[in-house]
């Protein structure tokens, strides 16, 4: 701080203020006499004029290389306007869309747009960005570490590991692991034991990337970690590895709660008696058992600690182990479920089938809760459930479905959950349905709990790009005004779902526009 | 139709989002039971609950419409502009309710020339003016000498005691000022208050501020003694302000094709106030529209960044005039090119100097920069941004981080537009690759 300002940080009452050695201090000598206080608010005033006025630029500041030039054409400019905006909004699907179709027509992000594409948080986006960087993102990623995701800048990988933060050294792991297991494993292992128990936990999820059979022993030996996370990850890693020998010693502990089955009989005169699974619960399940099975170790919701275990024990087990034990097809499996022990048997299952991608079992299971869901309650919430199974469903059946049983509850869930491009048939299928449905909600009065409600914005997001062109829903006022005196409609307009489905439509038919321009504005 | 304007122009002019997509949903012939246009204006009636009458303005894109939406341009006048983007309606005779509007504004640009209205009689209204004036400056003065001894008494008891003052003990003092009809210098204390703390270095900041403020009270008690253009920016310094008919009338004009550089809309209490920064394509000059409208309502002029138009402008007067208020204007387009401006830094501060030198209490300039490159001295994290030319002399960049103007650069030279503020260069946009973009402050 310079001698005039620390005098007036300090008070000219206890300070007082020098000359600022500036030739403005001249200035003022004819106007003075009125006192120290004008004396430096005056000088310091003519000082910061001078000042301005005789700035000077800065020099030897190290200029960066520059970008090399592009290979790719950037989008048009309306195609950047519409990226800019699904950007700003984060509306994942569409933009995920969007720059898949960038990537396919051969094209880029235009500049301006790289910061904000660069900053996408969420994971989904990423390698979709990445592809359409061109090379003015590539160089610009290089120079903000935030960034280094789009580059994989592999240079100082170690170096990063060696002293980086646990977010980046885990995404390090990662990308070693996808080359080079072996060597993922053995830098993970040199500093182990030196590790805080969430790093280790963290880190231990990485060896998803390629897990084989090489990381067993070292999986083995983290069921004993001290932290119970870490023992979870490691027993879910090994249930993933089939021939484990933790797997199957679940295979062998699964065999002895699944005792039987008994096939259906036809009976005579009709006195058929139905499939049943034969269910033993275990005596004791001991420490060891526990530790070795996935997922978390309290039990959630009503569930009890026994069968709890049983669960996830079940989980283990690829499903078509018990179509081959027992000769039968999955369908029969799970209409054998029945009695005590129901919920459990199915809630396994589920867990094991979308675990192990069987979805010749995923479908049987879920129409099994589609028809019953209230026997499933203590164990699984709406939610859960079909966000759970739908990336496994099979949409044909889901439309034919909606045709045949009309929207329950169970079936909207599983529409919202339901990843997107959704197949053509059933897209069709909804659309139709949807067309038929909008006139029926002035019969509605004060029931707003429409399970359509929640549909039409994830399939707007969804529907394949070729089902956009006919797929606008005519919006109710405009259903109404053909149909009704004008008294009535003002009437039926107050109404709630009314409203509701007004929004809802709106919103819908911004999303099929938005979509449509953006087949016009990047054409492949 | 008015050459330059595009849906993503007709879109920025909408208040926001909101009313841009209404308006858009609104751009079709069926929302419409009346269209027309001639060469000043574009009309129609829009079907809504009720019909609302709308219209635009094809000079200076003003809009007008009958419906009651405080938010202004409202939806329908921005549909009306959509639909003009696609389908335009043939040339007609207007009706009464946009001949009429039209006139009523004509006479309202005009009113200067032509009549004063009830207060006409000319000479009693000159001594009443004299008069007034006369009081207004003796007001001022006493405020200015109060605020002399409050200084004075801040410096006395140390500007370290100033940092613990709460935002209240500038706030009155500023009120103070106002009430001494110095608004400028009470605008001028607002800012100083958000000093103390924001910077390591705020105590000398914060004493620069006095002293200009110090000096602007002293310059103000000299206004018979200095030349008239200093006077004239003193006086508006403090916040004694031309009629805008007077300038309209009087100032300095200037024809050209002006650039849009940028706009930056800031709410102030109850007003809305607009500034938008201009540079004229042959002349060089920079200019400053300033405009306020209460919350809400329209700007009297209405400006798309990044365009350019042809028209004449007046300059409030001053020692370095860069206010002004537009005389006329005509047609509009997209701009495309790099910008008129400085070749060097050296040239640049060259150029400062001197503008300070006229004026001293200039707060924040504008300026082209041709050919610079952006700079990221000492990495991201903490890292400096600046802009260098190609002698290597560089000027620190200030408002937080400069990514996009880097990625458009891709370390090759670009054309930037930006506002001095004294320490750093506020970016307002850039001319790359043809392109001019502008640059929104980054965090």
């Amino acid at each position: 701080m310079d001698a005039l300002t620390r005098a007036a940080v300090a008070g000219t009452s206890r300070e007082t203020p020098p000359a600022s050695g500036l030739p403005t201090d001249g200035l003022f000598e004819s106007a003075g006499g009125k006192g120290p206080e004008r004396d430096l608010l005056l000088r310091a005033g003519t000082r910061a004029v001078y000042r301005a006025a005789g700035r000077v630029a800065e020099s030897g500041i190290e200029a960066p290389q520059t970008a090399p030039d592009e290979t790719l054409t950037a989008c048009s400019a309306k195609a950047a306007d519409l990226l800019h905006r699904l950007l700003v909004d984060q509306r994942t699907t569409i933009l995920l869309e969007a720059l898949e179709r960038l990537r396919l027509a051969g094209l880029r992000l235009p500049h301006a747009l790289l910061p904000g594409a660069l900053n996408v948080e969420q994971e989904e986006l990423r390698p979709a960005v990445a592809a359409v960087l061109g090379e003015r993102g590539r160089w610009l990623a290089r120079l903000n570490p935030a960034w280094a995701w789009a580059v994989g800048d592999d240079g100082d990988l170690r170096d990063v590991w060696d002293e980086g933060t646990l977010k980046r050294r885990t995404s390090v792991l990662r990308r070693v692991r996808e080359r080079d297991p072996a060597l993922g494993r053995g830098w993970l292992s040199e500093t182990w034991r030196q590790e805080k128990a969430d790093a280790r936990s963290a880190m231990l999820k990485a060896f998803q990337e390629n897990l084989s059979p090489e990381d067993e022993p070292f999986l083995e030996s983290s069921l004993g970690d001290r932290s119970m996370k870490v023992r979870a990850v490691a027993a879910d890693l090994l249930a993933r590895l089939p021939g484990s020998a933790c797997a199957l010693r679940n295979v062998e502990r699964a065999d002895a709660i699944i005792a039987g089955y008994e096939p259906p009989s036809t009976g005579l005169l009709g006195r058929g008696r139905p499939g049943k699974v034969v269910v033993e619960l275990p005596l004791v399940v001991d420490e060891g058992w526990k530790r070795e099975l996935p997922g978390e170790a309290s039990p959630p919701g009503k569930m009890g600690e026994k069968a709890w275990t049983v669960v996830r024990t079940l989980e283990v087990v690829p499903p078509v182990y018990w179509e081959r034990r027992f000769g039968a097809t999955p369908e029969e499996l799970v209409a054998a479920a029945r009695g005590e022990w129901e919920a459990v048997l199915l809630t396994g299952w589920r867990r094991a089938a979308v675990r192990h991608g069987q979805e010749s079992w995923t479908w049987p299971l879920w129409r099994r809760w589609h028809e019953a869901p209230e026997t499933q309650r203590d164990y699984t919430s709406t939610w859960e459930l079909p966000r759970l199974l739908a990336p496994l469903l099979p949409h044909v059946e889901l439309g034919r479905l909606l045709r045949s049983s009309g929207m329950s509850r169970e079936l909207a869930y599983t529409l919202e959950a339901l990843p997107g491009p959704w197949d053509e048939e059933l897209s069709l299928l909804y659309l139709e349905e949807l067309r038929k449905h909008v006139p029926r909600i002035f019969a509605r009065n004060r029931d707003v709990s429409d399970p359509w409600l929640g549909t039409p914005q994830p399939a707007a997001e969804r529907i394949p790009l070729s089902c956009l062109d006919h797929a606008s829903v005519t919006q109710p006022d405009e259903v109404l005004s053909e149909s009704m005196s004008s008294d009535d409609q003002v009437l039926r307009y107050e109404r709630l779902p009314f409203r509701y489905w007004r929004e809802k439509l709106e919103k819908f038919e911004e999303t099929l526009e938005l979509r449509r321009r953006l087949v016009k504005e990047i054409p492949l | 139709m008015n050459a330059g304007l595009t849906s993503e122009g007709v879109a920025a002019l909408a208040p926001d989002a909101k009313v841009a997509a209404a308006g858009k949903k609104l751009g079709a012939p069926r929302s419409w039971q009346s269209l027309g246009r001639n060469q000043e204006a574009l009309w129609g009636e829009c079907r809504g609950s009720a019909v609302y009458q709308v219209r635009v303005d094809l000079s200076d894109l003003a809009v007008k419409c009958s419906c009651p939406s405080r938010k202004q341009p409202c939806k329908h006048a921005i549909g009306l502009l959509f639909l003009s983007l696609g389908a335009i309606p043939s040339e007609t005779a207007s009706p009464a309710w946009v001949t009429d509007w039209l006139a009523r504004r004509a006479a309202r640009t005009t009113a200067g020339e032509r009549s004063k209205g009830p207060d006409e009689a000319a000479a009693p209204d000159l001594v009443a003016r004299e008069k007034r004036e006369k009081k207004r400056l003796s007001r001022i003065s006493a405020g200015l000498d109060a605020l002399d001894l409050w200084m004075e008494d801040l410096v006395r008891g140390g500007l370290a005691a100033a940092g613990t003052q709460p935002a209240s003990f500038w706030e009155e003092q500023a009120k103070r000022m106002v009430d001494a009809q110095a608004p400028g210098v009470a605008e001028r204390l607002r800012r100083l208050s958000g000093v103390p703390n924001s910077s390591p270095d705020w105590p000398g900041k914060l004493l620069d501020g006095l002293g200009r403020l110090a000096l602007l009270s002293k310059a103000f008690r000299r206004l018979d003694v200095l030349d008239d253009p200093l006077a004239e920016s003193v006086r508006a310094e403090v916040g004694i302000s031309h009629p805008q008919e007077e300038v309209l009338e009087r100032g300095e004009r200037v024809d050209d094709r002006w650039i849009v550089l940028g706009q930056r809309t800031e709410e102030e209490g109850r007003l809305t106030v607009s500034h938008t920064w201009l540079l004229g394509e042959d002349t060089r000059r920079y200019a400053l529209v300033h405009q306020f409208a209460a919350a809400g309502s329209p700007f009297a002029e209405g400006f798309v960044s990044a365009t350019t138009w042809r028209g004449e402008i007046a300059f409030y007067p001053g020692a370095y005039p860069l206010r002004v208020v537009v005389r006329s204007r005509s047609g509009g387009g997209e701009r495309s090119g790099g910008l008129p401006g400085y070749e060097t830094v050296e040239a640049f501060l060259d150029h400062t100097s001197r503008a300070t030198a006229l004026q001293p209490w200039l707060e924040r300039l504008p300026a082209a920069l041709r050919r610079v490159v952006p700079l990221l001295d000492g990495g991201p994290e903490g890292g400096r941004w600046l802009i260098g030319d190609r002698a290597g002399q560089a000027l620190p960049l200030a408002g937080g981080e400069h990514w996009t103007l880097l990625s458009m650069s891709g370390g090759r030279p670009v054309d930037l537009a930006a506002e001095w503020n004294g320490e750093g260069l506020i970016p307002l946009g850039v001319a790359a690759a043809g392109t001019y973009y502008i640059l929104a402050e980054e965090g």
